[in-house]
């Protein structure tokens, strides 16, 4: 997959980041960092405030006056993480050469002082929908894995998986069109059609992965309607150094390794421009059931990013490129030729093509994907409190599927040739006014259009389209001690032009869409530790192409899907309700949803199966119908002698079908889980050490329509997991060190919602070694 | 030194990752508006036919399935010589030789798939005929010999069929496009289900029906005069 020059590339890349860890010398570390949180909207003084000095890991809470102070630090930059209840978290950086004294305004602001500046420079909306982030160590926990399994750890986040190495994320229930992904700020458009396209993203280039819970069509486009899943990079550097990091992730099921480098800086000549690398490279082999390798399941990973920054009083400009190739095998086992083939596999014990030894290779049936991100983005301070936001981005995805078979017909040209291939262009442009607190009101106005072109060069499928979308947006906050509301309003349109044969005949509908999205919320602070967000907000999203237009065999399933030209746009009216409560030991927090929906489309099982020459196939018609999803999500956390720290979650969802009065097919069943974490902090070379362990219950999913199914759910399962970690410090230099162990127990388990359960079984036992290294190769 | 070090780090990036390693894949990309035509797609089995030649009048009769679209859009169909037709007429105690001919019709001029089958990917396929559709596999059959040649005895019409090719795999194995048919018991009236299935199995073909996958699975009816 990776050429010659690309390996190269890559390696230069991997000696850039190691070289420059050779360190400077280590300033005196005598100074002090104190400072005052205050309320940006009134001026009180914010007591309870965590202040959290990310790179030297010290906590101090703000007293009754606002007031913090930390001591002994050394010169240099350092970065604070503003964390108060019901804020969003603010990052500062702040560059020491003498004692400072900072005040910091909360929870957005301008720039304050000469030495620091408000990292946080993304707009803060919807600020009444629960954002649930992973980051620092919980991000570091789920390095090396999908972009999907690592937000399984969010409650209300699942996944829909094809094995174990592609896996699609799911925010209740709701997955593929529903759940918007924006890559560093960008919508995310790849081949989202097919239950087997994962995210083409890469989560190294992420500091942090946010999941907006809920749908949120005003801001981010009429059809995120389950929630948007963000992907941020850290902001770039902005002071004179060169800095970085290297991850490198070993895992023992499919003896995979990854290894992972930033590489950033700031120019002392030229103020105000900064630069960033990065790079990941992946590879794995067979995965291993508890009792058998699965034949073809390996992965090669190979993506890179680079971003240019520049940053001076009122003017921010940013350009971004990034690449990401990625080639799967599919456990050849899956693949099956007809619904009798089916139906023996699910019978048989062991899958076919099960092994009993290990291999690295990948042969057919496979999937070979590239993405390409270039992006620019501008943003101007046009008045005090007045912001200007514009981006535009390209992105081109390939997506290349080969059978299991080469063809075997002697007049075929290139037997190398995919037998599926998609290439879809989109270009994206986005303008956002943005005005800060005028009279306890803030808000943004905002343009947005999305030029999309699709073609096909393998076997038909999904039609040659071009898509148009348009879309104008509102939204107003209002902003008192107790009380946040807000309201925002959207509207879009939508141009579907589509290519197809039937028969030897050209086929070109024309469709036009346009509909009206808005949302209401408000935050209710009774308290500074509790807080109540109630959300409510409709969304909608046009049919898809291959909702529409699809027929044929969708060979990955083995079952035929047809489309329905007739498809009417579908509707949700989205209700989300959080309570928050959070001390400095305890907190706790659920969120209990309602989605509504007018037109739901899903893919319905036919009476018949359709009989072909190889063979009688399933065959699934796309319908529409009024349906609800609702649930609960909980996570309670609590520590105890400030060591011992316990959380529990639970993730709890219903749906139901109202047209044929039964539950609606393929919805994560209920899931609990419990961790306890031992951990202790020191002051030598080793500074944290932790150990931890985890359950994970998995209901069976029982609320499935009526015989619709290839195979009954499977059962009810349980997963023990355990990790222990470090972080050592020689000098400045830390090092971060984890061990995990997955399935401990090696549990022989399927889940409802991996697609390889009719054929095998999950994956077993895995240990994850995990080290990742910041470096300081030069700062002033 | 350091901006040094920092701009011969970013002329060596950007040098890479700008120039060298496009993807080269973008190169006979079709337009939006024109797909490409359905008269060049990949490989597809349109037909499976049947030649029954019978042995003491020398004449054969054709029997075969059409799909001429593929999967998908629309159904195919059985025929005969005189139209639709799935039901294979074969005299009592007559000897017939069978011939299996698996064709892309789409393709001008026709495709043979079982060429491949019969040539160099031989040792990569068998054919199976089973008597009984329901149930898995081959069991719908007795298998009178699991050796070279391969041959089965139909259940309910009774039907023993001997495989009379073989593969160039080591050892070699039967095949299944040549056998030989013989009924002994009239149906009576009877029309008896037959399932012509071909298993594809790569590097797994043990002269059994278990490994691999379905290529073709269709069932045909069957009469005994």
């Amino acid at each position: 997959m990776l050429s010659l020059c690309q390996r190269i590339a890559f390696l230069v890349l991997s000696v850039l980041i190691a070289t420059p860890l050779v360190l400077t010398a280590q300033a005196p570390c005598s100074y002090g960092l104190s400072g005052r949180v205050i309320d940006l909207d009134d001026g009180r003084e914010l007591d309870g405030t965590f202040v959290i000095l990310t790179n030297a890991d010290q906590t101090q809470i703000t007293n009754q006056h606002g007031i913090f102070k930390f001591t002994g630090l050394c010169a240099g930059s350092h970065t604070l993480l503003i964390r108060h209840v019901g804020c969003r978290d603010t990052l500062i950086g702040v560059h020491l050469k003498k004692d400072l004294k900072l005040t910091i305004r909360l929870p957005h602001s301008a720039i304050e002082l000469g030495e620091i500046d408000v990292m946080d420079k993304q707009p803060d909306m919807i600020r009444s929908q629960t954002v649930n982030e992973l980051k620092d160590a919980d991000l570091d926990r789920t390095r090396g894995q999908s972009l999907g399994e690592s937000l399984k750890l969010i409650s209300g986040v699942t996944t829909l998986n094809t094995g174990s190495t592609i896996s699609k994320p799911m925010i209740h229930g709701m997955q593929g069109y529903r759940v918007l992904i924006l890559n560093n700020g960008i919508r995310q458009e790849g081949q989202q059609w097919g239950n087997e396209h994962a995210p083409e993203i890469d989560p190294f280039i992420a500091s942090k992965l946010s999941v907006i819970k809920g749908a949120n069509a005003v801001r981010y486009g009429s059809d995120a309607m389950a929630g948007v899943i963000l992907v941020e990079p850290a902001e770039l550097p902005d002071t004179a150094s060169v800095t970085g990091e290297v991850n490198l992730v070993g895992m023992s099921n499919g003896q995979s390794g990854t290894a992972s480098g930033i590489l950033q800086g700031y120019f002392d000549q030229l103020k105000g421009l900064s630069w960033r690398a990065q790079g990941t490279y992946r590879k794995g082999g067979n995965i291993r059931t508890p009792q058998y390798y699965l034949k073809n399941t390996g992965v090669e990973e190979m993506n890179y990013s680079y971003t240019l920054g520049y940053h001076r009083k009122n003017i921010g400009l940013e350009a971004y490129y990034s690449q990401f190739n990625t080639k799967v095998g599919i456990f050849t086992g899956a693949h099956i030729g007809n619904l009798s083939d089916l139906k023996a596999a699910f019978a048989s014990a062991k899958p076919q093509d099960s092994l009993a030894s290990f291999s690295y290779d990948i042969g057919r049936p496979y999937q070979d994907v590239s993405h390409e991100l270039a992006k620019a983005k501008l943003h101007i301070h046009l008045a005090p409190r007045w912001l200007l936001n514009a981006q535009y981005a390209y992105q081109y995805n390939i997506r290349q599927e080969f059978d299991k078979t080469p063809p075997r017909s002697t007049s075929y040209v290139d037997p190398n040739k995919p037998d599926l291939d998609y290439r879809i262009t989109s270009q994206t442009a986005e303008l956002v006014l943005e005005h800060l607190n005028i009279k306890s009101f803030r808000g943004q106005f905002g343009a947005s259009y999305m030029n999309q072109k699709n073609v096909y060069l393998g076997r038909f499928f999904i039609p040659n389209f071009k898509n148009n979308t348009f879309g104008v947006f509102a939204t107003e906050r209002y902003v008192r001690q107790h009380l946040e509301l807000e309201a925002g309003l959207r509207f879009d349109q939508k141009h579907l032009q589509s290519y197809y044969y039937t028969g030897n005949v050209l086929q070109s509908p024309d469709l036009q869409f346009r509909n009206i999205s808005w949302n209401l919320g408000a935050i209710i602070k009774p308290t500074q530790t509790f807080h109540i967000f109630v959300n409510a907000g409709s969304a909608w999203r046009a049919p898809a192409p291959n909702e529409l237009y699809s027929n044929g065999l969708h060979q990955g399933l083995g079952s035929i899907e047809r489309g329905n030209p007739n498809l009417k746009t579908e509707q949700v009216y989205n209700l989300t309700v959080t309570g928050l409560y959070q001390t400095k030991n305890y907190a706790f927090e659920l969120t209990a949803y309602h989605n509504q929906f007018s037109n739901f489309i899903y893919l319905n099982p036919g009476n018949q199966p359709e009989l072909t020459i190889k063979g009688a196939y399933p065959v699934f018609n796309y319908m529409q119908a009024d349906a609800r999803i609702s649930g609960l999500d909980g996570k309670a956390s609590a520590v105890f002698f400030n060591s011992l720290e316990i959380t529990a979650k639970s993730m709890l969802l219903r749906a139901w079908n109202y047209s044929i009065d039964d539950y609606l097919v393929y919805m994560p069943a209920d899931r609990y889980s419990l961790d306890a974490k031992v951990f202790r902090r020191f002051s030598g070379v080793l500074q944290e050490a932790y150990i931890q362990g985890g359950y994970q219950y998995i209901t069976k999913q029982w609320r499935v329509p009526d015989s619709t199914d290839f195979a009954p759910p499977p059962k009810a399962y349980g997963l023990l997991s355990a990790e222990i970690g470090s972080r050592f410090r020689f000098g400045k230099q830390q090092i971060v060190i984890s061990m995990t162990a997955t399935n401990l127990l090696n549990t022989v388990y399927r889940d409802y919602l991996d697609r390889f359960r009719y054929f095998a079984d999950s994956q077993g036992r895995n240990f994850t070694l995990r080290l990742r290294v910041p470096f300081t190769a030069y700062d002033k | 030194m350091k901006t040094t070090i920092q701009t011969i780090a970013i002329v060596a990036i950007a040098a890479l990752g700008f120039s060298a390693c496009k993807k080269d894949k973008k190169t006979e990309e079709p337009i939006v508006e024109t797909p490409i035509a359905p008269t060049d797609p990949p490989e597809v089995i349109t037909t499976l036919r049947l030649a029954l030649k019978d042995s003491a009048s020398g004449i054969t009769k054709t029997y075969a399935y059409k799909d001429p679209d593929g999967d998908g859009g629309t159904a195919g169909a059985f025929l005969n010589e005189s139209g639709t037709h799935d039901t294979l007429v074969i005299n009592a105690n007559t000897t017939y030789f069978t011939e299996v001919y698996i064709l892309d019709e789409s393709k001008n001029p026709t495709d043979s798939t079982s060429k491949v089958i019969a040539g160099e990917e031989s040792n990569e396929h068998m054919l199976f005929f089973n008597g009984n559709p329901a149930a898995t596999g081959n069991n719908g059959n007795t298998i009178v010999s699991s050796i070279v040649p391969y041959t089965v005895k139909t259940n309910g019409s009774n039907i023993v069929i001997k495989y009379l090719d073989i593969d160039n795999g080591s050892p070699q194995r039967s095949v299944g496009l040549k056998t030989r048919w013989r009924a002994t018991t009239p149906s009576g009236g009877t029309v008896y289900p037959l399932t012509v299935t071909l298993r594809h199995q790569p590097g797994a073909k043990d002269g059994t029906f278990a490994p691999g996958e379905t290529d073709i699975d269709l069932t045909f009816k069957v009469k005994i005069n």
